[in-house]
């Protein structure tokens, strides 16, 4: 979290943390494992309802800005959700409704419905392969007589399963184009995928000449390169947000244990031999956090700096909190290796975001390209 | 209080129309040509910015050096008041009498006169408090004899902050006094040490015979030199980290965090047209990666520190990090420079690759090793329980006799 937090951050961040305490505590995680849709729709329409959503709005439609910094006051809900490992479609209602919001009223209505969690809206964006980069997208649109068509496989869907609608970003010939495909469209399919995390539910989704009007067009076509850009910051960002809540939290509980745990007649946080370990560590966490909100900045103040700082906050924050974690588990001995043990749900979704958008060994690539030109 | 948008634009003003643009091609300045643009400052009002107007500060607040840092960031400001201003000036500020304030402060912001750090001695740096230098009063004075070490700045300084055992029949923290010692006066000799890169010393150490400080002279009561050392660590961890009043005093010439010798390796892999080998690209692109994010870590303790949200020796962490992340980069510059790193033709200078990891270890151990650090972090910012130890509560002169049978 941040240190110089606005009074209303503070009061936002303590009502987020408030309601997944008490409406999403990780005994409730645990039971969902099994929840094909990951979470009830109640619970993320309440949560919704505490008004985040809004933040990525214009307020001529609805929304609402907190600092004016929306990437800042985002970044707050994330870490909480990362600190409980909460379920729901964060990141990909964050990136819909900034898509949308810009993209204007056309789409007023689909937009409050998400932002009141009534519906939800996946982004259909990475391909097979681990492909995250907009280059390398193969999912084609092009212009027919009667509208939009689209042909392609969009993998790693994050709630592509529950989802009523998908962004889809697609190649014309141009330059790449979004379009807003309603769930039940002809020549659209759903496969829904597994996933290590324990909550968060991807799918693929297969788009064989499904066929949409150009209202569905979102934000001009074959123009969306710059948006698209910024929603794969805005993912990254958030994406680190949360890893730092998550870790923060791990390292919280276990440095707990640590003092209770003893071994050879004194607790286990007495030896240099693991408090420098956990001395490291916090350096690591508070480096991630210094880190990604200095990207943050830099995005909400369309810095140009800003493309490489997010490179630099996820190729950090991606390596070191898996590390974290590894250390972990590691300091709290057999029982960390368990089922029954709340580590493994944090090792989950620190390994599914380090993989995300990318695994921070390309965004190294992306650092040494940035630094080399 | 001036605002600081209006101090901003004052300061702008200011260095636009006095100061020179850096140009990192230009080799460093001389002690002189610092000292001479130290006293600019100063006359100008451009220094001490937190310091009461008393002491010939400018009665303003931490916030506005920050400004001024950035304002100043790419000009040429003096180089070689890291310890003096940055360190023993807010250390001096905190326990030091009212004359001794209003003597010497105006003569440190001014650079006339350069404060040090006697702390280290022969027998060891890690347990300050087993400083074995002995303070002895007699009338109105204390005699302090013994030997100091690793004292970097000795030779051209005034006056060193000097850690002395008063009482020897209590435990060893409780029997310290600190004193501002005079390194000109009689009694003392001064020698410097040569450090491995075979560069002029920079560090000394020095043998005290009875050199006489008045009562004044003394930093906090006459048993309270190890609370008073903790304040100067506290302010020295913020000056390498490059925070609170050491914002803006590191010694590097580069605008990096922290005043830890760096070498910029996107360059030299460019020199060395290595920038693109795969073997190397991804090392290169980390190390970047950890300055950054090193510099990112000091600026967020820095808010923490001025919004109050954090408290207490966080600069600990920041130098920490920076003991991680020196290793690295100096040995990552020895792969990047290669055979031609190490071995050249001609007579240009060179080794500067071998010479930075010669030098590295030394930010990784002045000020407290990667080790103590670490034990700081853990126990005061973690609050993690201490090792058991057997020093503690022993006087310390029982202490000795102990030591002395183990050995024999
Ligand atoms: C470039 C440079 C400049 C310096 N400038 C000054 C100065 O201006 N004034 C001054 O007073 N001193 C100065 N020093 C001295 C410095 O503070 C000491 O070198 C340092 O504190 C370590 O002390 P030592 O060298 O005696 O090593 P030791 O204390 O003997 O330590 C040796 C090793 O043991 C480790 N160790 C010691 N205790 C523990 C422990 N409890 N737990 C784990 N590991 C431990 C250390 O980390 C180190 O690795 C300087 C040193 C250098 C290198």
């Amino acid at each position: 979290m941040r240190l110089n937090l606005s009074e209303d951050q503070e009061l936002m961040d303590a009502t987020v943390r408030r309601f997944l305490e008490k409406e999403a505590p990780i005994a409730k995680i645990r039971a969902q494992y099994d929840l094909a849709e990951g979470c009830a729709r109640d619970y993320w329409r309440e949560f919704c309802a505490l008004g985040w959503p809004a933040l990525l709005v214009s307020e001529d439609l609805g929304g609402y800005a907190l600092s004016g910094a929306t990437a800042q006051d985002l970044a707050i809900v994330a870490e909480e959700v990362g600190r409980l490992i909460a379920a729901g479609p964060f990141t990909p209602t964050a990136v819909c409704l900034d898509a949308l919001s810009k993209a204007g009223a056309a789409f007023g209505e689909v937009i409050a419905k998400v932002m009141s969690g009534e519906v939800i809206a996946a982004w259909a964006y990475a391909e097979a392969g681990d492909q995250w980069e907009p280059d390398a997208l193969q999912t084609t649109a092009r212009k027919t007589g009667g509208g939009v068509l689209l042909d392609g496989v969009k993998a790693y869907v994050e709630a592509g399963g529950q989802a009523d609608y998908f962004l889809v970003t697609a190649r014309a010939e141009a330059g790449l184009t979004q379009v807003l495909v309603p769930k039940g469209t002809a020549n659209v399919v759903v496969t829904a995928a597994h996933g290590v995390d324990f909550v968060r539910r991807f799918a693929e989704v297969r788009f064989d000449g499904a066929l949409l009007p150009e209202s569905a067009l979102v934000g001009p076509w074959a123009g969306a390169d710059a948006q698209v850009r910024r929603q794969r910051q805005l993912a990254l960002l958030l994406q680190c947000a949360e890893s730092n809540g998550a870790v923060d939290c791990a390292f919280e509980f276990t440095v707990d244990y640590m003092r209770q745990r003893y071994a050879f007649g004194r607790p286990i946080a007495s030896y240099q031999a693991l408090k420098h370990r956990l001395a490291d560590m916090l350096a690591r966490i508070q480096a991630s956090m210094a880190t990604t909100d200095a990207a943050i900045d830099a995005f909400d103040a369309g810095s140009p700096e800003a493309e490489r700082l997010v490179h630099i906050a996820k190729a950090w924050v991606g390596s070191k909190s898996s590390m974290n974690l590894s250390d972990l588990v590691q300091m709290t001995g057999g029982i960390g290796v368990t089922w029954d043990h709340d580590l493994h749900i944090y090792e989950r979704r620190i390994a599914v975001n380090r993989a995300l958008f990318g695994g921070p060994e390309r965004h190294r690539q992306h650092v040494h390209r940035l630094i080399s030109a | 209080m001036e605002s600081l948008e209006d101090f901003r634009r004052r300061a702008r003003a200011w260095i636009e129309a006095n100061l020179e643009r850096r140009d990192p091609r230009r080799p460093l300045r001389t002690r002189e040509e610092n000292a001479a643009l130290q006293a600019k400052l100063f006359d100008a009002g451009f220094t001490g910015f937190a310091v009461p107007k008393e002491y010939a500060g400018q009665g303003l607040s931490l916030d506005h050096q920050a400004v001024w840092v950035e304002e100043a960031g790419d000009y040429v400001t003096p180089q070689g008041y890291q310890v003096s201003i940055g360190m023993m000036m807010p250390t001096l500020l905190d326990l030091a009498t009212e004359a001794v304030k209003k003597r010497h402060i105006p003569r440190m912001l001014r650079g006339e006169e350069l404060f040090m750090q006697l702390l280290s001695e022969p027998s060891g740096g890690s347990d300050m408090a087993g400083a074995l230098t002995r303070a002895t009063k007699r009338g109105d004075s204390y005699f302090i004899s013994g030997s100091k070490m690793w004292s970097s700045g000795a030779l051209n300084a005034h006056y060193g902050l000097c850690l002395a055992r008063v009482n020897w029949d209590v435990p060893k923290h409780a029997g310290l006094g600190m004193f501002v010692l005079p390194l000109k006066a009689k009694g003392v000799t001064i020698q410097g040490i040569r450090p491995a890169t075979g560069e002029e010393a920079h560090f000394c150490i020095e043998y005290f015979d009875d050199v006489e400080i008045p009562a004044e002279y003394v930093l906090g009561g006459e048993c309270e030199g190890w609370a008073s050392a903790q304040r100067l660590l506290f302010h020295e961890r913020n000056a390498v980290a490059g925070i609170g009043f050491g914002l803006g005093y590191q010694t590097s010439g580069e605008r990096q965090a922290g005043g830890g010798w760096r070498a910029d390796l996107v360059s030299l892999a460019r020199k060395h047209q290595v920038l693109h080998d795969p073997a190397l690209a991804a090392q290169i692109a980390d190390n970047h990666i950890d300055s950054v994010v090193g510099g990112q870590l000091s600026a967020r303790v820095n808010t923490g520190l001025v919004s109050g949200k954090l408290k207490g020796q966080w600069g600990s962490l920041v130098k920490l990090n920076q003991g991680l992340d020196l290793p690295g980069n100096a040995e990552l510059g020895l792969s990047v420079a290669g055979a031609d790193g190490v071995i050249w033709s001609g007579n240009a200078p060179g080794g500067e690759t071998t010479n930075t990891w010669l030098r590295y270890r030394g930010n990784t151990i002045a000020g407290g090793s990667n080790e103590i650090q670490r034990n700081i972090v853990s126990e005061r910012l973690l609050g993690l329980p201490r090792e058991p130890a057997d020093d503690r509560d022993v006087p310390f002169n029982e202490l000795m006799k102990r030591r002395q049978q183990r050995q024999s």
